[in-house]
């Protein structure tokens, strides 16, 4: 199944800020209920990031996104404070509604409540943290290569030191394998993990 | 008047230990509250690695990276493989080996984690039971786990930050197994341990040293379990300043932290960088103080 193009149409008039009320409602519906027009819309969003910052943004929560195209957007007819306030709460309602969906257990959660629900697809809720995509064979944005030490550009410090570790990771890798394997719940990924290059055992 | 504070006292003796028979767990230590169920599911999951042999295809995901690796593991002869099957055609299968190590047991485990059991969906053809192990601190990471019903092997296994932040994932695609040995008895006894010039003012909760030696360099190595950690040191090249920088693949951090004029740590393991740090500001040289 395909995104139509009238949906496609809607989308992008959404995210340049003309869309009408009714291309609104479209693309929230489309995104909620619509695994397609979900990812259509996440690659439109990166498209529009990277041509922005050059860099490839991450989106997790595409309602979040909606949510802050919806806020980013200039109005072409104002809708008065009811009008705000009803597509701020239509927004909200599709994310806690479609939150709660996905996580399949109650907001509130419970000391016995497990970590995930789903581990193979769908969304994979962790008590105290926002729910996060977790679906074999797809890229996946809430799992980086490599994290930054700071959200400012690194120093030549830490540039440095961060090479370090990726040449300590190369080294020393495969001798913490060794260590440590019969402790991980399978002894086969810790060497797995292990970059190629490293010495054979 | 003595009477009846005997009988009060008779009385509170036996609702006791009616309510302890009631509840089998409440027999236990405080810091062990488990059920028996639990106990055996966790113990079966612990003995697995060392004891239930298999050859399976698994897909495994880390940082940007996916691959399919087909592995062989046999534990009676040692002989355990893995053949990664997006790098080449025809790739060789290579040969791995690893350190006999015991794991401290369920108990262990109950106290820094939150242990749950619930049903598991087919995974590879075969059925399952979830098992979750959420930290009961920030020191190391989540874990859920779908277990082979009949041999506790984990089939599918999730890792994420105690933030919430999934960094693997693995699962088989097929899997037969084969093997069965007595689970490993054999540990590195202190005597084999050679002693690292350097030790640990302290440990964070629950991680107990597994290993330590002096070849390639300095190294230490920890374990709670399941969260599992190397320290290596090495001598700090004098051109370079104090600093700290760190890399992640999967669930495997290497935060590598230099000392000016004196050492360079590198603690590698799963476990945030939380612990990390921790673990490299206690780091000591033996007999020494910093």
């Amino acid at each position: 199944m395909t995104v139509a193009d009238a949906m496609k149409e809607s989308m992008s008039a959404v995210i340049d800020g003309e869309g009408s009320e009714l291309d609104i409602a479209r693309v929230l519906k489309a995104v909620e209920e619509d695994p397609e027009a979900r990812a259509h819309w996440q690659r439109i969003q990166q498209t529009r990031g990277l041509l922005r910052t050059g860099q490839l943004e991450r989106s997790v929560d595409v309602s979040q996104a909606v949510r802050q195209e919806l806020e980013n957007q200039p109005r072409r007819r104002p809708l008065g404070a009811l009008g705000s306030l009803a597509v701020a709460a239509s927004v909200t309602f599709a994310m806690v509604l479609g939150g709660q969906t996905m996580l399949g257990h109650s907001p509130l959660g419970s000391a016995a409540s497990p970590i995930a629900t789903a581990v193979p697809g769908g969304v994979v809720p962790i008590p105290g943290a926002a729910p996060v995509q977790a679906r074999f064979g797809a890229p996946n944005p809430t799992m980086p290569a490599r994290l930054p030490v700071t959200k400012t550009a690194p120093s030549s410090a830490s540039a440095i030191y961060n090479q370090l570790a990726r040449e300590r990771f190369e080294r020393y890798a495969q001798e913490h394998a060794r260590s440590t394997a019969n402790l991980q719940p399978n002894a086969l990924v810790p060497f797995a993990r292990v970059p190629e290059k490293a010495p054979a055992q | 008047m003595k009477l009846w504070i005997l009988a009060l006292l008779v009385w509170g003796a036996s609702s006791t230990l009616a309510r302890a028979a009631d509840h089998p767990d409440q027999q236990k230590p405080p810091s062990c509250v488990m059920s028996e169920t639990m106990t055996q599911a966790v113990r079966g999951f612990l003995a697995a690695s060392s004891s239930v042999g298999y050859r399976g295809t698994m897909l495994v995901e880390y940082g940007g990276d996916r691959e399919f690796i087909a592995v062989h593991v046999d534990p009676v002869s040692g002989g355990n493989e893995l053949t990664r099957l997006n790098r080449a055609v025809g790739a060789t299968p290579r040969p791995v080996a690893s350190l006999p190590r015991v794991s401290p047991g369920p108990c262990h485990l109950a106290r820094y984690y939150g242990l749950a059991i619930e049903p598991g969906s087919a995974v590879a053809g075969r059925a399952t039971y979830r098992l979750s192990a959420r930290p009961r601190d920030t020191l190391r990471l989540a874990y859920v786990m779908d277990l082979d019903a009949e041999f506790h092997v984990p089939l599918r296994v999730l890792a994420a930050s105690p933030e919430g932040q999934i960094l693997e994932r693995y699962e088989f695609a097929d899997i037969v197994f084969s093997a069965k040995a007595a689970p490993a008895s054999a540990s590195v006894s202190d005597d084999e341990l050679a002693a690292s010039k350097y030790v640990l003012a302290a440990l964070p909760p629950g991680f107990t040293i597994v290993n330590q030696g002096r070849q390639p360099v300095d190294f230490i190595v920890l374990s709670d379990g399941l969260a599992n950690v190397s320290i290596f040191v090495e001598n700090q090249p004098d051109a370079l300043p104090s600093g700290e920088g760190f890399t992640l693949r999967g669930s495997s951090l290497t935060y590598t932290r230099g000392f000016a004029q004196q050492k360079l740590v590198t603690v590698l393991g799963e476990v945030p960088i939380t612990t990390a740090r921790l673990l490299a500001e206690a780091l000591r040289q033996r007999g020494g103080t910093q």
